[in-house]
């Protein structure tokens, strides 16, 4: 909204703002909500319950394991050790992501993102005013979104089928034709460990049912080719609200050159990504570019 | 140049008090439905959709992902508008900035309430702040009473003028719109004798809890043209939001939120002089107080002429601006919807198709939405693409 309002050219600048306090809520039950009154919600379905519907249906599609989804965790855990606003730097090894408590199976403790409160803004200015009052703006060069079917019995859980049409449409409006040579770092929403796998297959950033060998091959480390979730992601920080517009704020400090230990070095393209709804329901992604 | 915007389509439920028969998504489609049709086009035309209702109502959460199977949204762009009472405006401005980004090309926006479903004062109550003003400030009309015991003490005004706008809205209502809820002719006195629910707003001053649905169709000039013989033009858009605590009285007696989005709306429109270029006006009245206090917010009267307006007999079918003439929100309040019904009706006026509720000739509408804490949302509506 904040995009199409500067767009229009009625506005020239505009603030986005979110805030999430998950902690005053009660996350079971606000999730529950969202599934159908009458025929789904007495199952007790929730985020974490119906991600696991979806974690082993990706398992069992495509042959990812618990230890490559494991991996990811042990990844975004790291990777915030130099993010002095992530929630939960942790050094972990993917033996304790596999020994921690099961949540509902296969998701296990420590492949969950963890409650968070916060809140975060962006300021949005059309070219002319953002040239002229910003030394280093970052462009948003490509958004794109798109739903997916309500009911999770309408949908393949194991393909994310609405992030590759948001996916076609954020590329399509950046210009960007091979999305694994031109984007130099992604921020994608890992609310759970598996999550940062499947939403890769789906971004066109690996092949479909690649995600598992393309997390033990390194290419999503911070030393790799095309570093993933350099903040540590959603799973080091999950103020629901927030969490999208995180990945946005992120994606801008690694083109600024302002994004300190997890700077990704000479990044001019980046990928930020959001999700609505059980299972990824919708997704929105934005592909942004640095100043040259 | 900017990107010109129009309307192409309308549709609503018939509203009800309770909809026994079908539940949300199946209220939805049948708006939807009925404003593809009326636009002759059919959900594979849709570019994007958006949609909301007030948060909390239905203890349905992402109502956008839920709403799909009613919304024909399943592998589109969707987004959700929610901003309480103004939130049926709202989601028509978010259609309109859709189309005026460039981004898309045509646009459905939906708006509902099922509120049978809900406790709708509970629900409300929750947007004011927890610790200082819930306990006393609950619910939506008691700050409506304040804000009229106000306009009474500082320019004089009666309950009688209220009432006078309560009559006009339901005989409008009755007469002439099939869709409306309550269809039910009143006089001054009746409405005068009606029970207390807060001073000095009554029981026949306030309007309904209702279920519904209202989908509107927004496009790009070059579609809306081979889409519809005479579009609906979006010339002005306005929206202003105010206070935060209703406590700190920003101009209680008046309403400085719709003050400010009118004069963006109309300067954006290119009106000047609102009660000379107006046709007609479908406006957020959420109590009968509220049709006599804000008539100056929008430029129809000096400050404190309220009352002189609304007994002068021009906002009356007939008169020379008439205000609600489909029976307006006193008539018909599926919240959500609410606002965005008020867009629709004005569009049809200016597009020649509000049949028995037509104001003969009518071009230019402005159409608003009132929510929130005392938040506004103008729209200016017209059937030129633009103003001279």
């Amino acid at each position: 909204m904040g995009v199409m309002r500067i767009l229009s050219g009625l506005h020239r600048i505009t603030l986005v703002v979110a805030q999430s306090k998950v902690s005053e809520g009660v996350p079971a039950v606000i999730t529950n909500a969202m599934f159908d009154p009458v025929y789904e919600r007495v199952l007790g379905l929730d985020a974490i319950n119906s991600s696991a519907l979806q974690m082993r249906s990706y398992m069992v599609k495509y042959g990812i394991t618990e230890e490559q989804c494991a991996k990811v965790s042990v990844k975004n855990h790291r990777n915030p050790k130099s993010n002095p606003y992530a929630h939960m730097p942790m050094d972990i090894t993917v033996d304790e992501v596999l020994r921690s408590r099961v949540l509902a199976d296969p998701i296990k403790l420590l492949d969950t993102s963890p409650v968070s409160d916060g809140a975060c803004a962006i300021v949005l200015a059309e070219e002319r005013t953002a040239r002229e009052r910003c030394s280093r703006p970052v462009w948003i060069t490509g958004v794109g979104h798109c739903a997916d079917a309500y009911h999770l019995g309408d949908r393949d859980l194991a393909d994310a089928d609405a992030l590759a049409s948001a996916a076609k449409r954020a590329y399509k409006m950046a210009g960007i034709q091979d999305p694994v040579k031109e984007i130099d770092v992604a921020e994608v929403y890992d609310a759970f460990s598996y999550m940062e796998l499947m939403w890769m297959e789906g971004l066109g950033l690996c092949a479909w049912g690649k995600g598992g060998s393309m997390i033990d091959s390194g290419m999503t480390e911070m030393d790799g080719p095309l570093p993933v979730n350099p903040s540590g992601g959603v799973l080091s920080a999950h103020a629901v609200q927030v969490a999208g517009m995180a990945r946005i704020i992120e994606s801008v400090l690694q083109l600024r050159g302002e994004a300190g230990m997890r700077q990704v070095e000479g990044a001019r393209v980046a990928l930020a990504h959001g999700i609505e709804g059980a299972c990824g329901q919708g997704h929105c992604v934005f592909v942004l570019g640095r100043q040259d | 140049m900017r990107n010109r915007v129009g309307i192409v389509g309308f549709g609503q439920t018939h509203h009800r008090s309770k909809n026994t028969d079908c539940k949300g998504q199946e209220l939805i489609s049948i708006a939807v439905k009925r404003a593809l049709e009326s636009a002759g086009l059919t959900i594979s035309d849709i570019d994007a959709v958006v949609i909301g209702n007030m948060d909390h109502f239905e203890s349905i959460n992402y109502v956008d992902m839920w709403s799909i199977d009613g919304s024909g949204g399943f592998m589109k762009p969707i987004m959700k508008v929610t901003t309480g009472g103004t939130t049926g405006s709202a989601i028509g401005h978010a259609g309109f900035y859709h189309i005026a980004s460039g981004l898309f090309d045509t646009v459905l926006a939906i708006g509902w309430e099922q509120n049978s479903e809900s406790d709708t004062t509970a629900a409300i109550s929750t947007c004011f702040d927890p610790i200082t003003e819930r306990e006393f400030c609950g619910g939506a009309i008691g700050p409506l009473a304040a804000q009229y015991t106000a306009y009474m003490s500082k320019y004089g005004a009666t309950e009688e003028d209220a009432a006078i706008v309560s009559v006009r809205d339901h005989k409008n209502a009755a007469m002439y719109n099939p869709y409306a809820h309550l269809r039910q002719t009143m006089t001054v006195d009746q409405v005068m004798k009606s029970q207390y629910i807060s001073y000095p707003i009554k029981l026949l001053d306030i309007c309904p809890r209702t279920d519904g649905a209202a989908a509107v169709i927004f496009a790009t000039e070059e579609r809306a043209r081979k889409i519809a013989e005479r579009p609906a033009w979006v010339l002005g858009v306005g929206d202003c939001h105010i206070l935060v605590h209703v406590a700190d009285g920003i101009g209680l007696a008046n309403l400085p939120s719709l003050e400010r989005a009118a004069h963006e709306a109309y300067e954006m429109a290119g009106v000047t002089d609102p009660f000379e270029q107006l046709d007609v006006a479908e406006l957020y009245i959420p109590a009968s107080t509220a049709g006599v206090t804000w008539m100056e917010a929008l430029g129809l009267c000096e400050e404190g002429g309220g009352p002189r307006l609304i007994r002068s007999g021009v906002t009356e079918m007939g008169g020379e601006l008439p205000i609600n003439p489909s029976g307006g929100v006193l008539a018909t309040n599926p919240i959500g919807a609410t606002g965005l019904l008020r867009i629709g009706e004005a569009a049809l006026q200016v597009m020649g198709r509000a049949e028995d509720k037509q104001v003969e000739g009518a071009e230019v509408a402005v159409a608003t939405g009132f929510g929130g804490c005392f938040w506004s949302d103008v729209t200016v509506i017209s059937s030129r693409p633009q103003l001279d």
